[in-house]
């Protein structure tokens, strides 16, 4: 059997998200085993540039020249792009400055003083912005048990499928009891699942890092956030943390 | 002789994107530069305009391998800013994160990066095949100590149960039994590791320098105390932007440190030659047996040190949580009141000192930040271990004084992720 090729790019981001797949643990050197990885530039030394790869995994954000180039350049090269992590699905965390479009050369020359260039975008992007992108794996960082499954589901030539349900029914499924019910607000319904809940599990709302719903009920959300007193200014920096300010209707 | 430059067009084995810059006349380095390329990541202007409860968990995801690191230090800086006093509980909790937290990075580093260079094997995949013994002693050590993490921060990364003042659910005395459980089965995991560790050769290299970490007041551990310098007083960390002084440079998108002017290595090696005496009796014993000389002055035994020192934090989680045996630990759920205020933290990250510095205005909204990562520190080393060493490497061909230079930045475990604020190889002859 011809081993498929698949590659891995970083961005704008913690790469976490690499570290996160580490912990697949066990399952490392089947991974390891069952694909050909002919472009890990964290973990191997010989990257080829006119290498075609059947998997390519994306990870960060899009936030300079650079990064728009290469993505474009892998999904030239790459037969299946995903998306990997928050940051690459909605610019995550870097996108926290999105927001500041206007003032970039301000903050720039705040943070490295006036004698170096601005190289970066006024804003991080989400790739597909960029280019076409066939699955979003998110989450800051992604469930490790996903990845491998999506590995999994593409050797076996079937299509992945992410969670299309709110965080509560993992909460549900874990037996989690609701944050609400103890009057702590939670972004979990709004938010997609597919992590197993693990900071409602340890009394901590959910703060949204898996990106909205694709049909959250928003509305209800605010009016949620209003009851617990939350001011407007909060409620956009807290719906809009990892998706770069914008409220994901 | 001919004017030759190198250039090592993307570092791997490491953390982030950087580049190295090496030009030599004869046998005279020109230039010996490190740039790091990593895109801006403006963590510092995206943390001013939040509220102090949201800061650390912005600036957590700074670094995805020292994110507990972070979470801590932010944590305890915006105590330090808000007033906020947390319990000897709490303290003991964040303590046993970091030592858990260090291991877990430790193996990365040791295991997925180090390891390849001196089992002779280009990467982890090799080493999956090849040594199926190593690649499974990692396996269990990060699947242990990322575990310790889960059970006490709610996730292995960015965790969440940590918050400022308090902790949303704490370990109760059987969570307490296990965790000591885990930590036992990391000593003997951790003992294994340092002997293989020990047993690799390592290029025959020294270059003295400065070396700072922040140093507890009587153990070795990684949550608080003054800065510490090997042979001189060192510093309170309120002062340290009177001693460490901050460069921007224009081929880099980090910010590269000096100490009193001068290059400085802060890391495992840096804390084993400032509080090495201070070690657990087993730590000590395997430092013994292996006749490994401290202070030292080798770049390349920082991977030694790493080793050491997680057979080290092991009895020191034992210790903590042998206090907790037969309680557990007390939940508590505090209202955090903000005021205005002035903080700075510096801790211990895996790859060296971690300062975190905020200033919150009155509501309790962030209106300053200023955060050190421990490899912008480093920079200044690298450049000057390779002033000294090229001179001797020029002698061989290309491709192994790229491999030698590959190494010697790869001992420092150098994240240039978080030091965006950096590897691309060039060499002129």
């Amino acid at each position: 059997m011809v081993k498929p090729k698949v590659a891995f790019f970083g961005m704008t981001s913690c790469k976490g998200c690499y570290f996160q797949l580490l912990l697949a643990n066990e399952k490392l050197p089947a991974i390891f085993g069952s694909i050909d990885i002919v472009d890990f530039w964290m973990l191997n030394e010989k990257p080829k540039d006119d290498d075609m790869y059947d998997i390519a995994f994306i990870d960060g954000a899009v936030s300079n020249h650079e990064n728009a180039e290469l993505v474009r350049n892998v999904r030239e090269r790459s037969k299946y792009v995903i998306a990997f992590g928050t940051c690459a699905c909605h610019g995550g965390i870097p996108a926290v400055r999105n927001p500041d479009e206007r003032k970039h050369s301000a903050y720039h020359k705040l943070v490295y003083g006036k004698d170096i260039k601005v190289k970066s975008y006024p804003h991080a992007d989400p790739v597909s912005r960029h280019i076409h992108v066939d699955y979003e794996m998110t989450g800051c960082p992604i469930n490790e048990r996903e990845a491998v499954e999506v590995i999994r589901d593409l050797l076996l030539g079937k299509k992945p499928v992410a969670p299309d349900y709110p965080v509560c029914v993992d909460c549900k499924k874990a037996g989690v009891s609701c944050l609400f019910k103890e009057g702590t607000l939670c972004m979990g319904p709004v938010t997609r699942a597919g992590c197993n809940a693990p900071c409602p599990a340890s009394r901590t709302a959910c703060d949204g890092c898996r990106g909205p719903l694709p049909d959250a009920n928003w509305n209800e959300m605010e009016k949620l956030m209003k009851e617990h007193g939350i001011e407007k200014k909060t409620m956009n920096m807290m719906l809009g943390k990892y998706t770069g300010g914008k409220m994901a209707k | 002789m001919s004017h030759k430059s190198y250039a090592l067009s993307c570092m791997t084995k490491v953390e982030g994107h950087a580049k190295l810059e090496v030009e030599m006349d004869g046998n005279k380095v020109k230039k010996a530069e490190i740039a790091v390329f990593e895109p801006s990541r403006y963590f510092e202007h995206m943390v001013r305009g939040k509220p102090f409860d949201m800061v650390p968990t912005i600036s957590q995801r700074i670094c995805g391998i020292c994110s507990v690191i972070h979470t801590v230090t932010s944590i305890k800086a915006v105590e330090n800013a808000i007033g906020v006093k947390a319990s000897q509980e709490t303290h003991d909790l964040r303590r046993l994160l970091l030592h858990a937290s260090n291991i877990h990075s430790h193996t990365a580093h040791l295991f997925f990066f180090a390891a390849p260079d001196y089992l002779g094997v280009g990467d982890v995949m090799e080493i999956a095949r090849k040594n199926r013994d190593k690649m499974e002693l990692a396996i269990r050590l990060q699947k242990i100590s990322s575990g310790i993490v889960r059970k006490i921060g709610g996730r292995p990364l960015h965790p969440v149960n940590c918050r400022v003042g308090y902790f949303n659910s704490v370990p109760d005395k059987s969570m307490v039994t296990e965790l000591m459980s885990d930590f036992r089965d990391l000593k003997k995991l951790s003992t294994e590791a340092a002997e293989l560790f020990f047993s690799f050769r390592y290029p025959d290299f020294e270059n003295p320098t400065n070396y700072l970490s922040v140093k507890e007041k009587n153990s070795y551990d990684l949550y608080e105390g003054d800065i510490g310098v090997l042979g001189e007083k060192g510093f309170k960390v309120k002062d340290y932007q009177k001693h460490l002084e901050e460069e921007t440079i224009y081929r880099s998108t980090a910010k590269y440190a000096r100490y009193d002017g001068k290059p400085y290595m802060t890391g495992a090696l840096a804390r084993l030659n400032i509080m090495g005496d201070r070690l657990s009796k087993s730590a000590r014993s395997i430092v013994r047996k292996h006749k490994l000389k401290l202070p030292n002055f080798s770049t390349f035994t920082n991977n030694i040190s790493q080793a050491v020192e997680m057979v080290h934090f092991c009895d020191r989680a034992l210790e903590v949580l042998s206090k907790y045996e037969k309680t557990g630990f007390r939940e508590e759920k505090r209202k955090i009141k903000p005021r205005g205020g002035e903080g700075i933290a510096a801790c211990e990250a895996p790859r060296g000192t971690l300062i975190h510095h905020y200033k919150f205005d009155s509501k309790g909204i962030c209106t300053y930040a200023n955060i050190m990562t421990p490899t912008c520190q480093n920079v200044r080393n690298m450049e000057s271990d390779m002033q000294k060493w090229m001179p001797e490497l020029i002698k061989k061909n290309d491709e192994k004084v790229k491999h030698s230079l590959e190494m010697l930045i790869r001992a420092y475990d150098p994240c240039f992720s978080c030091s965006t604020h950096f590897l691309n190889f060039n060499l002129k002859r």
